[in-house]
């Protein structure tokens, strides 16, 4: 994968490198963290966050040089922590609305679909392994480095959500 | 089959998928999963596994959603610019009006500060204390010059007290406001007996007697005859890096209140007082000095100094604790009895 690094020109210049980031990665991350939530709405609002964090960061540091893997991980990051709360609320009795966590997704595609559907049964750590690597493109090390584990457990998360993705998309 | 082999056969079971599996690894998986039935089952042959990541890898290109989040995050990017803003101007302003509040807390509120330039002379003949106001061109001649000469704070018991009580008329702060820095410690025994005397201005009265302010220039220097004989005169405070404390709003704002005993009882005489001032302005202790010979009469001066605000005292424009001392001659027109 491509690393992206942005040199920093000073704090000046945090909005624009923010932007840059926005237009080149916005529907990758916004696509990602979706397959993650199964929402497209919380999806949109972590994106936001994620590049609001980028911002953040350039203003205190803008020196900094930003990776995309630096925006994968954050949304990793806030879409487990998103999936723990949405496990909560779903927890909680007097909950009645809790479809409508259900998963909002407006592709066509029976493979896109299909795939939701065995997303939405994957633990967080499998799923984010399967997304780093074969969806967002990143080869095992760096998922690893992402994630902060080893390759070798990449591959044993991937190799187990594959069970899960081949009964649901191929039978 | 061993528990490690097959964990092992996961791992490269994901590398495959991946398509990061060497051709020995490859070879590898195959001898694992044609002795192990478990593994086989599980996560499938070689062609499974990578039929399985084409249908993810068609699903991701299959995709159409495509979000455009540059208006929302810019949108979001300067609201919390001005959030910054606006907090650091509020933050301004709360502390420009911290400042201008601690200054007029201090200098009192719309209270005008007497004006320096004027000195004021202290002439002490053994017995009394007279203050007089002159300004600084008339300085040589001060002996010859027209005195004003103040007692104050001369209160008549002619009512009962909630009329006792009533607020000092503007001319009574006026003819005050001039003769401010009257006593002083040192001189605070002394300063009693100035005001056994006739009383120049009386405040507090109402009714029958009213207030009346009959203080003029000349009047005032026919009723001290003796001043004239009392020379030289001594300047106090020339340079005035010292500034004694004062109630805020003038020694008017000192209404003593006293008890409806004290007209029962026909009380009078003079209480006089010193209060303890705080570098903050706030009386701590009040201390008569020189009772009146009632206690009803120096209950109440005292309650009264101890409600005042104060100014503090100023060294060099800096607050310091300090004292402020002051009489209050009480007299009764014997109108209260039976009260």
């Amino acid at each position: 994968m491509e690393q992206v690094y942005l040199i920093a020109g000073g704090a000046a210049v945090a909005q624009a490198r923010v932007d840059t980031l926005v237009r080149e990665y916005q529907t990758k991350l916004a696509r990602y963290i979706r397959r993650m939530v199964s929402d497209a709405d919380v999806a949109l609002d972590i994106s936001q966050d994620v590049f609001l964090a980028a911002y953040r960061t350039l203003q205190n540091d803008p020196e900094r040089p930003l990776t995309a893997g630096w925006l994968y991980k954050t949304a990793t990051n806030n879409a487990i922590s998103h999936l723990r709360r949405k496990k909560i609320v779903r927890m909680l009795p007097l909950d009645r609305d809790h479809e409508t966590y259900a998963w909002r997704i407006d592709e066509r595609s029976a493979a896109s679909v299909d795939l939701q559907n065995a997303m939405q049964k994957l633990p967080s750590d499998q799923a984010s392994a399967v997304m780093l690597t074969s969806y967002a493109g990143y080869s095992s090390q760096e998922a690893a480095a992402i994630l902060g584990t080893t390759a070798d457990a990449v591959r044993q998360r991937v190799c187990r959500a594959m069970r899960t993705l081949r009964s649901v998309m191929t039978e | 089959m061993s528990h490690n082999a097959c964990d092992q056969a996961e791992i490269l079971a994901g590398a495959i998928a991946l398509g990061e599996a060497s051709d020995a690894e490859r070879q590898s998986y195959r001898g694992h999963v044609s002795t192990c039935a478990a593994c086989l089952r599980a996560n499938g042959g070689e062609r499974e596994i990578e039929r399985t990541m084409a249908q993810v890898a068609i699903a991701r290109d299959g995709e159409t959603w495509d979000p455009d989040l540059t208006a929302l995050v810019r949108e979001k990017m300067n609201s919390k610019k001005r959030i910054l803003r606006v907090g650091i101007s509020f933050a301004s302003a709360c502390i420009a009006i911290s400042f201008v509040l601690h200054f007029f807390a201090v200098t009192g509120l719309g209270k005008i500060a007497p004006t320096f330039a004027d000195p004021l002379v202290m002439n002490y003949d053994g017995q009394r204390i007279v203050l007089e106001k002159r300004s600084t061109a008339s300085l040589p001649q001060a002996t010859s010059a027209p005195r004003m000469v103040v007692e104050h704070n001369v209160v008549t018991l002619t009512h009962q007290p909630a009329q006792v009580a009533s607020a000092p008329v503007p001319a009574a702060h006026a003819v005050s406001a001039i003769a401010k820095p009257a006593a002083h410690g040192a001189v605070a025994d002394d300063l009693a007996d100035a005001y056994t005397g006739a009383p120049i201005w009386r405040r507090g009265g109402g009714g029958g007697g009213g207030t009346t302010v009959s203080a003029s220039t000349t009047s005032i220097a026919k009723a001290v005859p003796r001043l004239d004989r009392v020379v030289p005169s001594i300047v106090v405070a020339p340079a005035y890096t010292v500034r004694a404390a004062e109630p805020i709003g003038g020694e008017t704002a000192l209404v003593p209140q006293p008890a409806p005993i004290a007209y029962a009882q026909n009380a009078s005489g003079t209480s006089v007082f010193e209060v303890q001032i705080d570098e903050r302005g706030t009386p701590t202790k009040c201390t008569i000095t020189k009772s009146s010979g009632f206690l009803s009469l120096d209950d109440a001066v005292c309650q009264a100094a101890m409600k005042a605000r104060y100014q503090p005292k100023l060294v060099n424009g800096r607050p310091v604790p300090g004292t402020y001392d002051d009489a209050f001659t009480f007299r009764s027109s014997g109108t209260g009895e039976g009260l």
